[in-house]
């Protein structure tokens, strides 16, 4: 029986390490700067430990009961902590406070366990026996619980399965204990009954955790998130630190700091060079910042904009933050916005512009891939005069050579003449574009005054390609062999 | 302490257990395929005596591939005296296809190999429905990109891992690798190899094949057994060719005539510009892309949901006529047309039911028609299965798979998201016994199917389960005809081609195999004859 119980002590002490590790994890994962977060859980933890020790001399009756309940409760809260935490971590206000909270109790509740279990044993052991065997065992369970926590629990269970699974351990200690000391409990069924409505609870947690999961995952962000949401097409996260940044699906779409950079390339040097603009067509960009250097032009008369997603076209109409930065461009009474898949949307278009702007991002998959193939330029070829320009962001020359000149080659292949340009975005490092056309292009002169970053000197330097980023030969790009995608996985595969 | 860390290796695996057993949902779905119910009324054969005649010049039995095309080639002719009979409720056969909210997708037959040199019939099919847009400077056709299927083709789960195409690379012995380039090295010579009449030995429409006896005396033998004489031994070859045979001809290669089997890869050498010759055409509903194409231009001359219950060839008064008898499922009226000729599209099995002389006395070549059945199941996803480093591709097979794997219905279409999307699992009962797997495929529930088509897809995709939304089950009891040993150059096959009196027959069961170019040919072939008939006399 009391070998038992030491058992149940081994139990404990990795359950409440592994608590503490899960709240050390998740503060790091969400905060960041992991040895502040993971130094300080521990802190607040083992003093924790300390009020529980202390409050353990105010049980003076049912000492065993108690135990019991403390088990149940550390089973509850602790195994429930990384899934509350996961899933409030973006609808509360201080965050810090209700993780703390959760350490404080957390670590008070299995500051009680020793204490409340040494008091339940001492008669049955010599009182050096009973240090001995319970600290030894205790401080074994610790070492158990941190080399399994990184090696088997994080990776295979992730944090949530991992807390529902030891939250099971915990009530099941207090099952046990029920079990073995029935005849000395009072009451043990109304005890059984909540240990078992726990334990019930733990399990369906730790079967659907994966689909709880589903809703909670923030992760990999380096500033605080200030706007998240998934919409049918996509994840957007805007996270604010010195700068604002925008990431789909995690990837970084623009930093506020030098998103300029990229969008007056994109724009000034295709449009500069048409006399009098007036219809424009942009695809993609729903962030409003190509519409924001195209409304520099006051010749122009009607801007369509067709972005897939309507939650992104949306808060950057909307939200303070994002329009102070397009300028409210998409407020604009030129601009008409349609949410529809712009290959879809360009079958049915026969509309002719002066000048179109493709920012689709990068052709990391085969969905995306087939906005660069043949087929689609094809498409847009029949919207194009033989006067129109089309600028296109075609990821960079430096990082994916190949399929930086895949994009040109494919839009050669169609007879579109190309005009291959890059510039530097600090945040994107090394990008490229090009313009594409019916008729020759020549390098406009009456650039914008005011722009940050284009003027008649950059835009000379933008069209000159070094050695290291110059034309290579590549296949063209077609839906039936996405060959495209193929070289940006290589590509961006050996730079990540 | 070992307890506590196996208690935590049960909890791992127990997920699982739980997992099943607690989310076991029932997944909702409909059975639906070939209408046996109205296909058995046929083996009773009690219907009322007609009420009304009509007379009309030609009667077309059957809407497949091979009765649309016949009824097309009229109305290209400007000949609209005629009428197509289906038994079913919307045309197709097996060509057939479905949609729902997510997107269109096939019950059945659902791509086409670039067109042999030999394909003209087809070749100017697909002319005029815009699936050939022209031809460049080589002369090689321009297919319409938006039909020619998407990359990524194919990929195969083997030893565990996905790999890019259906033959076998990942985890396989050298010595296999060379047998199998050895090979598709040998079927590829094969397909220049002419006869002495100057025809390619293996050729589509396969009427055009050589008649040389030396490729001829492949029917005589299995494919299992022909790979044995030519010392084909590995394992992964011989997988990898039975793989192919119950793809197109839904038979095993111990029970398949190796004419047959050879001609799955020494017939095709088509050509376009552009593209390469492994690609394929291709649309989200299959080929009921075709169906619906014809069925659009020769609907004013088609009656659905008739079943064609008696044909009786007559002679009165010294002129030669027909009656076709038909059962309105609808109304259940029978009536009774007077017709000159006749181009019996169904398959032929349902001939020993419907034309009268031979319900008393079957023809010689009776019993030598077999059919495979199949399950075509449209599966619904809320999501697509996660993939691995080999991403999801249009056609997706599992080494260890019963089935041939699952087709992406959504793969054709260009929106760049689509997170739902319908699979389409296909399932060839190949059975020695064709019989017997019919009755056993039929005699299951929906739910005994369900069961079984997530137990083949969690073998490829753990997560499956919870993704499936519904589940179509489509049975074809009579899908293919069997090439088996000896059918193919055989004289039964050869007698069951002629026409009968008035009635000329049309169907991919007159090649010996099931596959779209041999059901148009069949169809043109019959039509043409039946206009030169008519205009004789």
């Amino acid at each position: 029986m009391s070998q038992a119980l030491l058992l149940s002590v081994a139990i404990i002490a990795t359950c409440g390490l592994v608590y503490e590790l899960i709240a050390g994890a998740l503060a790091s994962y969400l905060l960041g700067d992991s040895i502040t977060q993971f130094s300080i859980i521990i802190g607040v933890y083992l003093f924790s430990m300390g009020i529980g020790s202390y409050v353990s001399k105010y049980v003076n009756k049912r000492l065993l009961a108690t135990f019991i309940q403390v088990e149940f409760l550390v089973g509850l809260i602790g195994g429930v902590s990384a899934t509350v935490l996961f899933l409030l971590f973006e609808h509360v206000s201080s965050f810090r406070i209700l993780l703390y909270s959760f350490v404080v109790i957390i670590g008070t509740l299995v500051g009680l366990e020793i204490p409340l279990l040494m008091r339940i044993l001492k008669d049955k052991y010599e009182f050096k026996e009973l240090i001995s065997k319970v600290f030894t065992i205790d401080y074994i369970g610790a070492l158990f619980a941190s080399i399994l926590f990184p090696l088997v629990f994080a990776p295979y269970l992730g944090l949530m399965r991992t807390g529902f699974l030891f939250g099971i351990f915990n009530v099941s200690v207090g099952l046990w204990t029920i079990k073995i000391f029935k005849k000395d409990l009072i009451g043990s069924h109304m005890l059984k009954g909540s240990g078992i409505g726990i334990l019930v609870l733990l399990v369906f947690g730790f079967i659907f955790s994966n689909q709880m999961m589903h809703y909670a995952e923030t992760v990999k962000y380096q500033d605080p998130i200030i706007y998240n949401k998934k919409s049918p097409y996509q994840k957007v996260v805007i996270t604010k630190g010195k700068d604002l940044r925008l990431f789909l699906n995690g990837n970084l779409q623009f930093s506020s700091s030098d998103e300029y950079r990229y969008h007056e390339a994109l724009v000034h040097p295709g449009l500069a060079a048409i006399e009098n603009p007036k219809e424009i067509l942009v695809l993609g960009g729903g962030d409003g910042l190509a519409v924001r250097e195209i409304l520099k032009y006051e010749s122009v008369e009607k801007i369509t904009l067709v972005d897939l997603d309507p939650l992104m076209t949306k808060i950057f109409t909307t939200n303070n933050m994002l329009t102070s930065l397009n300028q409210n461009s998409l407020n604009s009474k030129k601009v008409e916005v349609i949410n529809e898949d712009a290959f879809i949307w360009l079958r049915n278009n026969k509309k002719k512009y002066d000048f179109i702007v493709i920012d689709f991002p990068d052709p990391s998959n085969f969905s995306l891939g087939k906005l660069y193939t043949t087929t689609f330029f094809k498409l847009l070829k029949d919207n194009m005069r033989e006067e129109t320009l089309l600028a296109i962001q075609s990821t960079s020359p430096y990082f994916a050579r190949k399929s930086f000149w895949c994009v040109g080659n494919t839009i050669e292949s169609i007879g579109l003449k190309i005009f291959p340009y890059h510039t530097y975005v600090p945040s994107f490092g090394e990008w490229g574009y090009f313009i594409a056309s019916k008729s020759e292009y020549v390098l406009p002169e009456n650039i914008k005054p005011n722009l940050k970053y284009v003027n008649n000197l950059t835009l000379q330097r933008m069209f000159r390609f070094p050695p290291d980023m110059d034309m290579v030969k590549t296949d063209v790009n077609k839906l039936n062999n996405q060959i495209l995608v193929r070289y940006f996985e290589t590509e961006w595969g050996k730079v990540n | 302490m070992i307890s506590l860390a196996s208690l935590g290796v049960v909890g791992i695996s127990g997920i699982k257990f739980l997992k099943t057993t607690f989310s076991s949902k029932r997944i909702p779905g409909r059975m639906i395929g070939a209408s046996f119910d109205r296909g058995h009324l046929l083996i009773k054969n009690n219907f009322e005596k007609p009420t009304r005649e009509i007379e009309i010049s030609t009667v077309i039995v059957g809407g497949g591939i091979s009765g649309l095309s016949a009824a097309y080639t009229f109305t290209q002719n400007n000949f609209f005296d005629y009428i197509l009979l289906e038994l079913e409720d919307k045309v197709g056969g097996n060509s057939s296809s479905a949609e729902n909210k997510i997107t269109p997708f096939p019950l059945g037959a659902h791509y086409i190999p670039l067109l042999s040199e030999e394909s003209k019939l087809a070749k100017k099919l697909f002319e005029e429905l815009g699936i050939i847009e022209g031809h460049d400077k080589h002369d090689l056709p321009i297919y319409n990109e938006y039909y020619v299927c998407s990359d990524p083709h194919e990929r195969l789960l083997i030893h565990g891992r996905w790999q890019n195409g259906l033959i076998p690379e990942e985890g396989i012995p050298e010595t296999d690798k060379k047998e199998i380039k050895e090979f598709l090295d040998k079927v590829s010579e094969l397909k220049n190899l002419k006869g002495k009449d100057n025809k390619r030995a293996f050729a589509i429409p396969m009427e055009e094949s050589s008649t040389d006896s030396k490729f001829k005396k492949l029917d005589d033998i299995s494919m299992k057994t022909y790979l044995k004489q030519n010392d084909f031994n590995s394992k992964y070859l011989e997988w990898y060719i039975n793989y192919c045979c119950r793809d197109d001809f839904g038979m095993t290669i111990e029970n398949i005539s190796a004419w047959a089997g050879i001609h799955y890869f020494a017939a095709r050498n088509g050509k376009g510009s552009e593209i390469s010759t492994t690609d394929i055409i291709t649309w989200p509903e299959g080929n009921g892309w075709i169906v619906n194409k014809l069925y659009s231009k020769i609907k004013k001359n088609c009656l659905n949901g008739k079943i064609v219950f008696n044909i009786e060839n007559m002679n009165e008064d010294g002129k030669d006529f027909t009656y076709v008898d038909y059962y309105d499922v609808k109304s259940k009226a029978v009536t009774r047309i007077k017709t000159r000729k006749i181009i019996y599209a169904a398959p032929r099995f349902t001939a020993f039911r419907t034309i009268k002389s031979w319900r008393v006395n079957r023809p010689s070549w009776a019993n030598k028609l077999e059919y495979s059945p199949w399950m075509v199941a449209n599966i619904s996803l809320s999501n697509k299965p996660v993939s691995s480093e080999i991403p999801l591709s249009w056609d997706n097979v599992n080494f260890d798979g019963r089935s041939l794997g699952y087709v992406v219905a959504t793969h054709q279409n260009l929106k760049s998201k689509q997170e739902k999307s319908v699979l389409t699992l296909y399932w060839p009962l190949t059975d020695r016994d064709s019989r017997q797997a019919r009755t056993k495929a039929l005699g299951k529930s929906h739910q005994q199917w369900t069961s079984e088509i997530i137990k083949e897809l969690d073998a490829m995709h753990p997560e499956i389960e919870s993704l499936i939304t519904n589940i179509d089950v489509c049975l074809w009891g009579h899908a293919m005809i069997k090439p088996n040993v000896g059918f193919i150059w055989g004289n039964e096959r050869e007698n069951m081609n002629k026409h009968f009196n008035n009635i000329y027959f049309a169907h991919s069961d007159m090649s010996g195999f099931s596959i779209f170019e041999e059901a148009h040919y069949r169809g043109v072939k019959a039509s043409e004859k039946v206009l030169k008939e008519l205009n004789n006399g």
